[in-house]
């Protein structure tokens, strides 16, 4: 059973590896069109960006540009969403943005991935995957962009809320003092700063831990990131009284768990059970290595099957052959 | 027959130089100094560039009490204060990007090091397959 998954395991890595230049443009084809999706959906405002079609042509040239590029076009599109419904949504959504490119992305223009799958991974209710996955695969640096996300994600669900309010402002003093709404709104969402702390914590946590040299560091790491998580989450509920949904909460944790193990299962699957450890020199050193031998398994026998001649209604093994050759008959060939 | 050791570190070669290898090749290019002190100005610029929009957002935010500031003449408080805030901000901002930088660095050269280990590991294998092939004539 146990071989069977890990041939699956392999075939999918070896098809990865042989249709990547096919796999990736249609990933980014695929999230660039899903963000699309919600972006419309939750914020649309400019009818005349919600076209599906349009949608479409976006999503296409997402798919042919790198990561940083898609953030950028998206970005692009919620400013323009956000500026149709008032000017000081997307003043303060455009500041968030230009805070992140200036601040953090200066020095990790890798972590964009994040922010982009953040909001995906809200919908599906699986956002505490998104920190443990970026301890396990990036830098602790992306903890600040983790958090980023979710002040983006949670300030693009206020502007959704309060549609009605913040879309009835005209320019002039109340542009003013709907700004400080706004501002005020976003200082004090206690939730938002709440899983902001818990996601940051979250991936400096898991990066420390799956860098330890014990063994399962990964799944040790995983686990730690989640209790971490929950840890934080309901401390902060129970300080500030931010009135998260339990259920939710857990259910959400649940499906978590099961994609960073899935996750842990493509990237890091290790056999403990086979740790060698070797001791040697050379003129400047001694070197005392533990190698951790990866889980492969070797191509499945191939299957023999054997034809009988009761089991051929009569006709034998040759002329069963001859006929799937061509019609001919073993005895012609004779 | 196929050498595998060599095929093996060929494709090694080869991975490097169409990935991280391209970005490497550009911070090569530098001198160690010249790299961090390029990035921690251009840190500077985005760190005030940063400054400036909360600067913004803070204006817009106490736009009245400013207003009224600004008529009272009593302005001179504030500016210091946001200086005092900007110097401290850009000295913690610039001492990140100093450690980014310098580590960043520190990490190409390794990286390019083992790439130059690995073509003279590659150089050898060939130069012993020309002594057999000397030796047999």
């Amino acid at each position: 059973m146990l071989t069977t998954v890990f041939e699956i395991r392999k075939k999918i890595i070896e098809a990865y590896g042989q249709y990547e230049y096919i796999i990736i443009p249609a990933l980014k084809f695929c999230v660039a069109f899903l963000l699309i999706l919600e972006i419309d959906s939750h914020i649309g405002f400019n009818l005349g960006l919600t076209n599906t079609l349009l949608g479409v042509i976006i999503a296409l040239i997402c798919s042919l540009v790198p990561v940083n590029f898609i953030a950028g076009i998206l970005m692009v599109l919620v400013l323009a969403h956000l500026y149709t419904l008032s000017l000081e949504t997307m003043i303060v959504a455009a500041v968030i943005f230009l805070l992140m490119f200036l601040l953090y992305f200066r020095f990790s223009p890798k972590d964009t991935g994040i922010i982009l799958l953040l909001p995906l991974a809200f919908t599906c209710r699986i956002e505490y995957t998104v920190p443990i996955i970026a301890g396990l695969l990036f830098t602790p640096g992306s903890a600040v962009g983790v958090a980023f996300g979710v002040i983006i994600t949670r300030y693009l669900t206020y502007v959704e809320q309060n549609k009605a309010v913040l879309g009835n402002s005209e320019i002039g003093p109340a542009t003013v003092d709907n700004f400080r709404n706004i501002i005020d709104a976003l200082l004090q969402n206690k939730a938002m700063w709440i899983m902001a702390a818990a996601f940051a914590a979250a991936v400096i946590v898991v990066y420390f831990i799956r860098r330890l040299e014990t063994a399962h560091s990964w799944t040790i790491a995983i686990i730690v990131g989640t209790v971490i998580e929950l840890f934080v989450l309901l401390f902060g509920d129970m300080q500030y009284d931010t009135n998260i949904d339990l259920t939710k909460v857990f259910m959400g944790v649940f499906l978590s768990i099961l994609v960073e193990l899935l996750v842990e299962f493509f990237c890091f699957m290790v056999d403990y059970t086979r740790i060698e450890s070797v001791q040697f020199e050379d003129d400047d050193y001694y070197y005392y290595v533990k190698a951790v031998p990866k889980v492969t398994v070797s191509d499945s026998l191939r299957t023999v099957k054997t034809f009988s001649t009761s089991e051929a209604g009569g006709t034998g093994f040759r002329d069963q052959m001859a006929k799937r050759l061509g019609g001919k008959s073993a005895e012609s060939e004779e | 027959m196929i050498n595998k050791d060599r095929v093996r570190t060929m494709t090694r070669l080869a991975i490097y130089e169409e990935g991280q290898g391209v970005a490497d090749d550009k911070m090569n290019g530098y001198f160690k100094n010249d790299y961090i002190v390029g990035h921690m100005v251009g840190s500077f610029v985005s760190g005030t560039i940063a400054c400036l929009l909360i600067v913004f957002v803070y204006c817009c935010y106490y736009y009245d009490t400013l207003m009224l500031r600004l008529f009272e003449n009593e302005l001179g408080g504030l500016v210091k204060t946001f200086l005092t805030l900007y110097a401290a901000f850009m000295i913690f901002f610039l001492a990140v990007s100093f450690f980014v930088y310098f580590w960043r660095y520190n990490a190409t050269r390794s990286r390019i090091e083992r790439y130059n280990r690995r073509l003279n590991h590659l150089k050898e294998s060939y130069e012993k397959e020309d002594k057999h092939a000397d030796n047999r004539i």
